[in-house]
Order: structure tokens, then sequence, then C-alpha cells
């Protein structure tokens, strides 16, 4: 049956219709090619990752526990069974401060050996790669991380300064806080650009740098990289691997639960030791107090004894001066009528002596005249007796002389006498005048002496009495400064004794208490817990799998599409071209040909074009596309150069599958034809009936159609075939425009929209943890009184971890200390519609990409932790338009209702009046060390906008496939058209149709049907691009869905543009129709 | 009728009469060669048609099949060129015409029947007159130029529902609704039967005779001939023999 000459036939058909043949090829090939490129993508970025992982031997299991693990945990992991290595390790995370923004880097330690040089090939588990310089040698030298997200400005030879990021320092972490870089690397441990959460600094860990392992102050070590025998050799992404690694990873477990048990007992033994000897020392110390207390007790005692016995002194003194004063003061008050008394006398006396002294005096002069006389006489007498005695006494007198002189003598002592007598008379009357006097004389005296006496006792008394006050007060003054100052240093004494009294209890309780609570966390210690992480576990693989398979995903959208545009038009084409061939057939059927020979010539034309177009679109489409898909994900990872999989079975397995669907379809078209009777097929056949059209019955609308219009609307709507696949293909080609252009403007709007639309501020201030609320004020105050700030709001902020399960979702919690103010620094709305959404007084608003990431919405409650371990729930009020990152608000009251006090400013929120000044303002206040970091967003703007210039390939890979595709469309439709109503061309021709009458007539309809097919494009595109969204999103960004206005008349816009481009090409082939020819055949 | 004769002919010169005899002949045909050339062959359509045809007549142009009659029609019709000599078509040289001209000639001045009717199969028959009249000059009634070929009930039917005979009245109908100077029938009963066939032939002799357009009729059937007023006979390209039928009978009198 297969003759040489139907052979022949077959291949000749080839040659001569390349066209047609072209077009199923170039329709086969671009479906297959891209179906291939993109399925492809996925392979090659899982298989470059695993073989990444290889190279620089990337644990498979690590193991953690909660309280470290000690090197008979070591041993014991390395004993157990399908484990090949263990690398015992620590890690931290530490901050540094780069200008005004502050970094987090997780520090892993490099084990001892690799420092050495010790370790050979394959020895360093998690080992980077060295980008420049070299690995540490020695002590304070580090490496760091090349990341082209993150410049730290940090070259070779710098130092890095790194500080806790907390309260606490890191004197018990590391060994040294600065280390000198040596060199640069990058980690198949680390592909993505967001990391681990962190709970220090911004919340996220930024870079990774490696220290040796002899930095860590670690009692114990914070983690354990295994590998597991036989897991190298197999692809990381792949079932066989996970069993083997299961296998190990549950061994590991029952090893940690083992393990843990013993662990805890050690610990515990070691910590009661330690309490033990703590209570020992604390009771001691106790005794020590109390003795020291007493002591001092009773010093204080006696010296209040003291003070008191000088004060009952003091008051005794007082009281005797008292007395004392009093009897002075009797005595005085008796003493003083006495003087009175005598003073009266004395007066009265002195009254009455007066005149008698007057007398006396007068008396007294006369008689102390006559006495001066008579004294005189005696004197005189004296002075004659002594003389007469004298001369009596000589011996040579006479008798008489004697006699004379004895006479005279006597005479004298007559005189003598009698003066004498006189003089004793005077005396005598002097006397007792004198004696009258004296006694006068002696009463007034005496009555003056009493007088005098009394006034000089009294003046004594009183002198006395004031002396003795005198010196008492003098006394009591000296005693009493004596006894105040003596109080002064008691109290003093007594004030530090109660304090130190009082700080002694206190420590000594704060000791207690601590031993309590030392008691109540020993006995409290529980098992640690062993966290055996496979790879799963590690962010960056995690996230790369994850966006592997939705590169998968997006795979499988395109084949249906494509694949159902190319089957229609293999059936057009192919039912074309039978038709064109009915004689033909009729005349093989004629000769006696079977069916299946025949239908081999279609069937084979078809199945040749597919199998070539898939093949070549296949090798095309997987050298091209998934380097342009890799390279742009390359943006979003650190991934060294793509490697290929052997894509060989999914090449030819597209080309397969498209072949075997193009050829059915052909041979239906065949089938359809081969049914009838030769004779038939052999005869013109019958021209398509003309039908009335449902628009036909439209009455008022057909009749104002002109009838070219007419004709136009009757053609689209009979050949429903061709009417699905024009629509159809130029749907494709307008939705995959849609996508494409949809993909750029979601994308990059994500930056504008987040920090111009809803973050209405220019800086975010991150305040430092150390400074207090009154320094904190003070910062937002200085703020405030710069001219370049237009505005200030304070908050709290906490890096929040939201608990889903099994799983930890990072995200920011921050309340606006200024509830008024808020909404001009963050926009809190609904993404579709816009309405805002203000902060309830209960409950919070979360970003929407967080709600969906949990399966949550308005009235379902989230568990979050804070940062205090504890976890509270907060119920969901309402998701709000949000593009990166996850993010909580809540209000001051509400915060208050869950935490039971008052939020305490975190963070600051600043408008600016001039954006040039936002690097002044953050340097100062990183220097003033108020904050501890700043945030700018227009840097983060610009950074973006760099790393998006990679989407553009992507969309221009859509843009030139959508353009193949319409183009291949429109190009076999018009053929086909052209072929089919040749004969209607020709006619109109004669009938002397201008060209451009003659191309508006084919071309009136092709308009039309792309028109149709564009705007339906545009529906399906938005579905396109939605899909593609969601398969693309990341952990902690929301791309949104957006589609520009212009995205929309661009895409229109192109596609009519490919419809012109056909029709332009086939111009001339339409005025160049023969109209002899055309009309002269049968059909 | 004769002004649009002008409106293509603007960059004609009014041609010079050739000294041999050339008739003043409302269509000329002087020395017309057609070569046509296949990859290397070359074939002689036409190798030097003489004739003159007159205003109003009905000229039959007989010939065995491959004489060239298609191709003479073609010519004189505007859809085919020529390779040397020329045409003349009341006053105008239609071989010096170029395509823009060539078009407005069938545009305006020509209809065409053929004989597999080329009926524009998705518009019903009033719309295909319609399609002639719309692009005529000066073009007649749809309507009246259906009641005309007798097809005024048939005017919403789509030609899959019309016979054979209807459909060429169809487009005959077509043809005349441009109003134009010439007519021209290429076998216009070639697929029709013999009844079909002579009613075709009278409506266009009738045409003929009552409207006063010149109609060329191209036959391979001997027996046509005596309905024309004028016989071209074609042989191998060349014109073998012009007859003139003092007069020609009338189509119920023929015979075939």
């Amino acid at each position: 049956m297969f003759t040489r000459a139907l052979l022949t036939d077959a291949f000749r058909e080839i040659r001569k219709s390349p066209a047609r043949f072209a077009s199923i090829f170039a329709i086969v090939a671009i479906g297959v090619g891209l179906f291939v490129g993109i399925k492809g993508a996925a392979p090659n970025m899982k298989y470059t990752a695993d073989q990444y992982y290889d190279q620089y031997q990337m644990m498979d299991i690590r193991v953690l526990s909660t309280l470290g693990l000690v090197p008979e945990d070591i041993s014991a992991i390395k004993a157990t069974e399908g484990v090949d290595a263990v690398q015992p390790g620590y890690f931290t995370d530490v901050t540094t401060m780069v200008d005004s923004t502050e970094y987090v880097l997780r520090v892993h330690s490099i084990p001892g050996a690799a420092i050495a040089g010790q370790l050979n090939g394959d020895g360093w588990l998690n080992e980077p790669r060295l980008v420049s310089g070299r690995m540490p040698t020695g002590p304070g030298e580090a490496v760091v991380e090349e990341n082209r997200n993150v410049d730290l400005g940090i070259g070779l030879g710098d130092t890095i300064s790194v500080t806790s990021g907390k309260k606490e320092d890191l004197s018990n972490t590391l060994r040294t806080t600065d280390f000198t870089v040596v060199g640069k690397v990058v980690s198949p441990y680390y592909l993505t650009f967001q990391r681990e959460p962190s709970d220090i600094g911004s919340g996220r860990v930024n870079l990774f740098m490696m220290v040796s392992e002899d930095e860590f102050l670690y009692p114990v070590y914070t983690e354990a990289l295994v590998t597991v025998a036989g897991a190298r050799e197999l692809d990381s992404y792949s079932q066989e691997y996970s069993r083997l690694v299961q296998a190990v990873t549950n061994r590991l477990d029952n090893l940690g639960t083992e393990r843990a048990a013993l662990r805890l007992e050690s610990l515990k033994a070691q910590a009661q030791q330690e309490l033990d000897s703590a209570k020992a020392e604390l009771a001691a110390r106790e005794a020590e107090y109390d003795q020291q207390i007493r002591d001092g007790e009773a010093q204080l005692l006696a010296a209040s004894n003291e003070l008191a016995a000088g004060r009952a002194a003091i008051d005794q003194g007082r009281a005797d001066l008292a007395t004392q004063m009093a009897a002075y003061q009797q005595m005085i008050s008796q003493m003083e009528p006495m003087l009175a008394q005598a003073e009266s006398q004395v007066a009265q006396l002195q009254s009455q002596y007066g005149p008698l002294l007057d007398r006396l005096a007068g008396a007294t002069g006369s008689i102390s005249d006559g006495i001066a006389q008579l004294q005189q006489v005696q004197a005189d007498s004296t002075a004659n007796i002594a003389t007469l005695e004298g001369l009596l006494a000589s011996p040579n007198l006479t008798d008489e002389q004697r006699s004379v002189l004895a006479a005279q003598l006597d005479r004298e002592h007559q005189i003598l006498d009698g003066a004498g007598r006189a003089l004793a008379a005077s005396e005598g009357l002097s006397s007792d005048a004198n004696t009258q006097v004296a006694a006068a004389q002696g009463q007034l005296q005496a009555a003056s002496a009493q007088a005098a006496n009394a006034r000089y006792q009294l003046n004594q008394a009183q002198y006395q009495m004031a002396t003795a006050q005198a010196n008492a007060e003098a006394e009591f003054a000296a005693a009493e400064e004596r006894l105040a100052a003596g109080q002064q240093e008691y109290d003093a004494a007594k004030a530090e004794f109660e304090r130190q009294k009082a700080e002694g209890a206190d420590a000594i309780q704060d000791g207690r208490e601590r031993l309590i609570r030392a008691e109540n966390e020993i006995e409290r210690l529980t098992e640690p817990t062993w966290y055996v992480l496979d790879r799963s576990k590690i962010y960056s693989y995690a996230d790369y799998a994850a966006t592997a398979d939705r590169m998968d995903a997006i795979a499988a959208l395109f084949p249906v599409f494509f694949f159902a545009v190319a089957a229609l038009v293999s059936l057009t084409t192919m039912t074309r071209m039978i038709d064109e061939q009915r004689t033909a057939l009729g005349a093989y059927k004629a000769l006696g040909y079977s069916g299946p020979a025949i239908a081999f010539k279609y069937v084979s034309y078809a199945a040749i074009a597919s199998l070539l177009g898939g093949l070549v679109g296949g090798l095309v489409g997987i050298r091209v596309l998934p380097k342009v898909i890799f390279d742009s994900w390359a943006m979003m990872y650190e991934l060294p150069e793509m490697q290929q999989v052997n894509h060989v079975a999914l090449i030819v397995g597209s080309a397969l599958l498209a072949t075997v669907l193009m050829t059915v379809t052909a041979y239906l078209a065949v089938r359809n034809e081969l049914r009838a009777v030769p004779a038939t097929l052999m005869r013109p056949k019958a021209p398509a009936a003309g039908k009335v059209i449902l628009l036909e019955r439209i009455a008022p609308l057909w009749s104002r159609l002109s009838f070219s219009q007419k004709v136009t609307m009757r053609n689209i709507f009979r050949y429903k075939k061709r009417f699905f696949m024009t629509v159809l293909g130029v749907a494709g080609c307008a939705a995959l425009l849609v996508a494409g252009l949809g993909l750029s403007d979601s994308i990059g709007q994500i930056v504008p929209r987040q920090y111009g639309q809803i973050f209405t501020h220019d800086m975010a201030v991150r305040l430092s943890a150390t400074i207090d609320e009154k320094q904190r004020q003070a910062a937002v105050d200085q703020l405030n009184a710069d001219k370049a700030v237009a505005g200030t709001l304070p908050l709290s902020q906490f890096n929040a971890t939201v608990r889903d399960g099994d799983e930890e979702i990072a995200a920011t919690l921050t309340v606006p200390l200024d509830e008024a103010e808020f909404p001009d620094f963050v926009k809190l709305r609904h993404r579709a519609g816009g309405q805002s959404i203000a902060l309830p007084a209960s409950g919070v608003v979360i970003s929407e990409q967080l709600g969906s990431d949990l399966g949550v919405g308005p009235g379902d409650t989230i568990s979050v932790d804070i940062g205090t371990g504890v976890i509270k729930k907060y119920e969901v009020s309402a998701l709000t338009e949000n593009y990166l990152f996850h993010q909580i608000y809540m209000s001051p009251e509400a915060y208050r209702e869950l935490y039971r006090h008052d939020p305490e400013i975190s963070g600051i929120m600043i408008q600016l009046n001039d954006v040039s000044a936002q690097d002044r303002l953050g340097s100062a206040l990183i220097e003033s060390g108020q904050a501890s970091s700043v945030t700018y967003y227009s840097d983060i703007s610009d950074k973006f906008a760099e790393t998006i210039v990679s989407l553009n390939t992507i969309v221009w890979a859509m843009i030139i496939s959508a353009g193949l595709l319409a183009f291949v469309v429109l190009y076999n439709l018009t053929n086909i058209n052209l072929s089919e109503r040749i004969r209607e061309i020709a006619t109109i021709k004669v009938l002397g149709f201008y060209h451009r009458e003659v191309a508006a007539y084919v071309y009136r309809e092709i308009f039309l049907l792309t028109l149709i097919g564009a705007l339906v494009g545009l529906g399906v595109g938005v579905g396109l691009h939605r899909a593609i969204m969601v398969s693309i999103e990341q952990d902690d960004v929301m791309f949104g869905n957006y589609v520009s206005g212009l995205s929309f008349a661009y895409a229109v816009g192109i596609t009519l543009l490919f419809g012109v481009l056909v029709a332009v090409f086939m111009y001339r082939k339409l005025i160049n129709i023969k109209m002899v020819e055309s009309l002269k055949s049968v059909e | 009728m004769t002004t649009s004769a002008a409106s293509y002919a603007t960059e004609q010169e009014d041609a010079e009469p050739t000294p041999a005899a050339r008739s003043t002949g409302y269509i000329e045909f002087v020395n017309v060669k057609k070569v046509y050339r296949m990859g290397e062959q070359e074939i002689e359509a036409l190798a030097g048609v003489d004739f003159s045809i007159d205003e109003g007549q009905l000229v039959i142009i007989a010939g065995a099949s491959g004489a060239g009659k298609s191709t003479l029609l073609n010519i004189l019709g505007g859809m085919d060129t020529l390779t040397s000599g020329s045409v003349f078509l009341d006053g105008a040289e239609l071989s010096e015409f170029d395509q823009k001209q060539m078009i407005k000639y069938r545009r305006f001045d020509v209809g065409f029947v053929f004989q597999f009717y080329n009926l524009i199969p998705n518009l019903t028959a009033r719309e295909n007159v319609e399609l002639a009249s719309q692009v005529g000059l000066d073009p007649l009634d749809v309507d009246e130029v259906l009641a005309s070929v007798g097809l005024a009930e048939r005017a919403g039917n789509f030609p899959s529902q019309l016979s054979g005979g209807e459909q060429q009245r169809v487009a005959i109908a077509r043809a005349l609704a441009k109003n134009p100077k010439l007519l021209l029938c290429d076998e216009p009963t070639g697929a029709l039967d013999y009844a079909t066939g002579h009613s075709i032939l009278k409506l266009l002799q009738d045409m003929c005779r009552e409207r006063g357009i010149t109609v060329v009729v191209i036959t391979h059937n001997l027996a046509l001939i005596p309905m024309g007023d004028k016989v071209i006979k074609l042989k191998s390209g060349l014109v073998e023999q012009v007859q003139i039928n003092e007069s020609p009978l009338s189509v119920e009198d023929l015979e075939w």
C-alpha cells in the first residue's frame, strides 16, 4: 500500500507548501519550546543548588539543644548509625554599625582543625566558598559574607567591630569584639536574600561571618553539624535523599531523648552542688551579718545610753542649777528685805547720826580742840616732863632745882594729869560722845556694816548666783554642744547602720530569692530538647526549593494553553489542506488505495512538521529559557553558575506529545473526508451553505451594516473552528502580554507603594536599648526642634514572632504612641477599594500577606511572642495593604490591655521637610548613641529599583513569545482564509474592487477577530497574571495584583500590531492573486 | 457612458491609428500577442490577434480548447496583460493601462459572467448583486435587475439554495447591475443543461438588444454561432475567421 509514488507525493507535499508546513512547525516549536524551557528551569535550579551544597559539604542535619551540646553528646552522635561526620560548633548573633545602619551578623565558628589547615578537602562541613582574601589562620581574624545586596563597605584588612545588640555585652560570648577581615566568602547555607529571623537588631540576619571556634567562650557547643553517609551522592531535593536523611534524623531524635535525660541529671547535680555551696555561703554571710548587726546595735545602744546619761546629767545639772538658783533666789529674796531693813536702819541711824555727828562734830570739834589743846598740853607737858625728867635725871641738880623741877614735874604731871584728866574727861566726853558717836557710829556702822554686809551678801549671793548661772550655762552649753555633737554622731552612725543593715538585709534577701529562684529553676530544669533539623529547616534551602517548585507550577500552566492553540492550528490547517486536495484524495481512493495509506500523506505531513518543530523548539527552549529564568532569580539568590540537568527525556517527551497531538488532529481531519465515496470527493465540494446568523435577526442592527460588514459578520460566525483558533491564539498573545507587563507593574510597584503610599514617612529610627526613657524622649524632642523635620511619631516596636503550629513567622509589631498622628505616617487600608482602617481599641491590624500565610482573617486570633517568651493571643481586626515584610499594628490601649503596662518608646518615624537632611539627622542620632539604627526609605527604593532590572528579561521573553504566538496564529488564519476563499477574492477583484477594498474585504474579518481575541485576552491575562503572582510570591513580600491601565493598553496595542504585521506580510500575496486561474479551477 | 473613458485616459495621448487595416470599431485588437513563460518554456497563447467589435454587438468568440479564447477575454476584460500589440476600447488604449486604471476599467466598464457563476456563497442573491452595484458608477437598481433576470422572488436566497441556472442569472444580474459598457461571458452555459442554457443565452441576447450593451460570449460550442452578430473564430492563438451574421438567430431557434 505504501508505494513509492505515494511516498513521493507525501514528501513533495512538504516542499510544495512550505508556508503550511512552517505554520505547524512554528506553533509546535513555540509551544514545546516554552514548555520545555520553563519546565527545565526547576530541575536546573535544584541541581545547581545540590551541586553547590555537595561541593561545600553542606551538612545534612543540624542538631541543636536547648542546653547546648557537650562532648559526650558529640561522640554519641558520631556513633549513631548512618552518621558520616560530626562537626560541633558555635554560632551567635551580633550587630555591627556601618554608617547609620545596624546590621545583624550571624557568627559561625570555624573548626580549629580548619584554621590550622589540617582538614583535607571534604573535612570541613558547611565550608564557605572563598571569594577574595583568605581564611582566618589565627585569633582576631574573620571572614565576612560577600553579599551584593548588603554592602558593609568593609574591605580586606579592615576591622569589624561587633556588639551584642542587647543590654548584656559580649564578654561572655566572644573573646574579642574586633576582628580583622581577612577574606570574603559566600555559602550555600545562605542562598536567599532573606535570612533566618534573629532576636536582635532589625529582627533578621543580614549577613554571616565566620571566626575561629577559639573565639567563642561558650562552655557548651551550640550546634552539631552532621553529614549522612551516602547522602551526598543523592539529589538533595529528591525523595530518596529525604528518606535516607529521615532515618538518621529519627535515630538522632531518639538519641536526643536519651542524652537529654543523662544531661539533665548531670546538669542538675552540678547545679545542685553549686546551689548548696551558695546556700552555705549565704548562711555564713547571714550569720556574719547578724553578728555585725548585733555588735552594731550594742554599740549604738551604749552610745545611746551615754547620750541619755549625758542628757540626764545635763538635765540634772539644770535641775540642780534651778534649785541652786531657787535657793539663791530665796536667799536673795530673804536678804533683800533684810537689806532693805538694814538699809532703812542705816538710813534711820544716819538720820540720827547725822545731827549727832554734827553735834558731835561740833563738840568733837571743840573737844578735839580741847583735846588738841589738852593734847598739846599733854604733849607739852610730856615734853616738859620729858624735859623735866630729863633735867631731873640730871644729877647735878639741886634740890631746889629738883624741887622746882619736881614741882614743875608735878605740875607738869598735874597738868598732864589734868590734861590727862581733862583729856580723859574730854576724852571721856569725847569718848562719850565718841562713844555715843561711836555707839551711834557703831550702830550706824553696825547697821551700815550690816547693811553693807547684807548688801555684800546679797551682791555676793547675786554674784554667786549669776556666776553660778553663767558657769552653769556655759557648762550646759558646752555639755549641750557635746551632747548635740554626740547625738549627731550617733544619728549618723545609726543612719549608716540602718542603711547598711537594710542593704545587708536586701542583699541577703536578694541572695535568698536568687537561691530560691535557682532552686526553682533547677527544679524546673526539664530535659533539654534536641532539635534535629534537616536541610528543609534552613531558610534558604526551603525558600529556594519553594521557588523552584513554583517555576514548575507555572510551567504547568502554559502547555495546556499552547497545545490547545496548536491543536486548533493543526486542525484548521490540515482541514484546509485536505479540502484543497479533495480530488487527489478521490483519485487515490478510486485507484484503490486504502484509507490509512491515503491518510499517511497528511498524517506524516503533520507528524514530521510537529516532530521537527518540537525537537527544534525544545532544544532552543532548553538553551535559552532556563538560563533567563535562572538569571532573573539570581537577583534574589546568591547562586553559582547554572548547571544543566539532562533534559533529553523532557525534550523528546514533549516533542513526542506534541507530535501525537498534531497527528491525531490531522488524522481526524482526514478521516472525515475519507469516509466519502471517491465520486463525491472528485466533485467540487458543495460550497458551504450560507446560513442566517444570529446577528441577522436583530433587524435594526443588521440593516445598519454595510453589506461588506455583513459579509464579515457572516464569515466570522460561520467558520467556528477558525473563530476559536484565532480568538484563542490572539487571546493567548494578549494574555501573555498582560501577564508579562503586569508582572513588571506589580513587582515594580511594590517599593513605590510601600514606601510612597503606605509608609508616608521618610525615615525610621530604632532607639538604643541602653538609654533610658528620658534620653529617648530627648531624642524625640531634639528631632522635633530641627527645621528639616516635618513631624515625628514615637512608637513602640518589637520583633515579634507569630506562631503557626510548628512554624514561626517573623513580623514587626508597631504600637504608635500618638494614635492621632499615626495615619499621617502609615496608611492602613484595604487593598481592594482603598478604604482606610482605623487602629482598633482592642485587637490588631495585620498585613495582608501575613493573614494569608496564616490563613486568618478578621475575627480570628493569632499567637504572638514579642520577644519576652510569653505568647499572647491577638484578635485580628482587619487586614491591611502591605508589600514588604509582615506587620502587626496595635493601638496603645490594646497594648495596655494585653501587657498591663504602658508601651515604652523604642523607635521613631520621621517625616522630613527636606529629604537631603536625612543623613545628617541619622548620623547625629547614631553618634550620640541615642539610636541603634536608622533606615532611610529613599535608599531602599533606589536599591530595589536596581534589583528588578533583571525582571525585564522575563518580560521581554514573554512579549516575544506572545508575539510569535500571535503571528503564527494570525498568519495561519490569513493563509487559510486566502486559500479557501480565493475564488471569492478573485471574483471581487474581477468586479473591480480596488486593492484596498480587496484587502479590507479579507482583513476586516481578521481584525475583528483579533480585536475580540485581544479583549478576551485581557480577561485571561488578568487571571494568568494572578496565577503567576501567587506562584512567585516570597514569604515576606506581597507583590499585589496590580496591572496598570497602560499595560492593558500596551497589550491590546501590541496584539493589534502583530495583526497589522501579518496583514502587511500577506498583502502582497493577496494582491497578487491571479484572477484567471482562481476562477477557472473547479474548486 | 463614454465620459469615463476620458477619466482614466488622462495620461494617454490619442493614439495615432496605425496605417494598416484599422477600423474605428468600439473594441479594437491590434496584433495582440500573449506569451506565457512557465519555467524555461514559452507558450504563446495569442500569436497576433486582430479584430474589431462595434458597439452594441453580440459577439461570439469560438474556438477549440486551448485556442486562446479565455486569454483573449481576460485581456479584454482587463484581467490580464498582453505581451505585445494594443487593445482599444472606445478610443482608450487598454493595453497601456496601469494596474489602477485596469481596476477602474473593470469596476466601471466591464461586467463578467463566469462558467462557474462565482457567486459569494455567504451572500444572498440580492447581496451578491449589491456587491456589484455598490462599486459601479451609475448602477442600476438591484431589485429591478433581479426582476429583469426573473429572480425577484429568490432575492433572499443563498446561492446554495439556488439551482445552477438561477445562480447564473444572479451572476448576470450582478454583471448588469454595474451598468457596464461591456458584458463578457466565459462559457456561460458550460455548466448548465440544455434548457437552462437556452434561457441564459436568451437573457444575454435580450440584454444586448434591449440595453444596447456590447456582449462578448466565449464558447466552444459552435452551435451558438448563429446567435451572434459577429463571430470570431480563434485557432491556435490566431484569428482564423471573422464571420458577420447579418441577421442573427434568436436563441429560441438555436439547437444544439
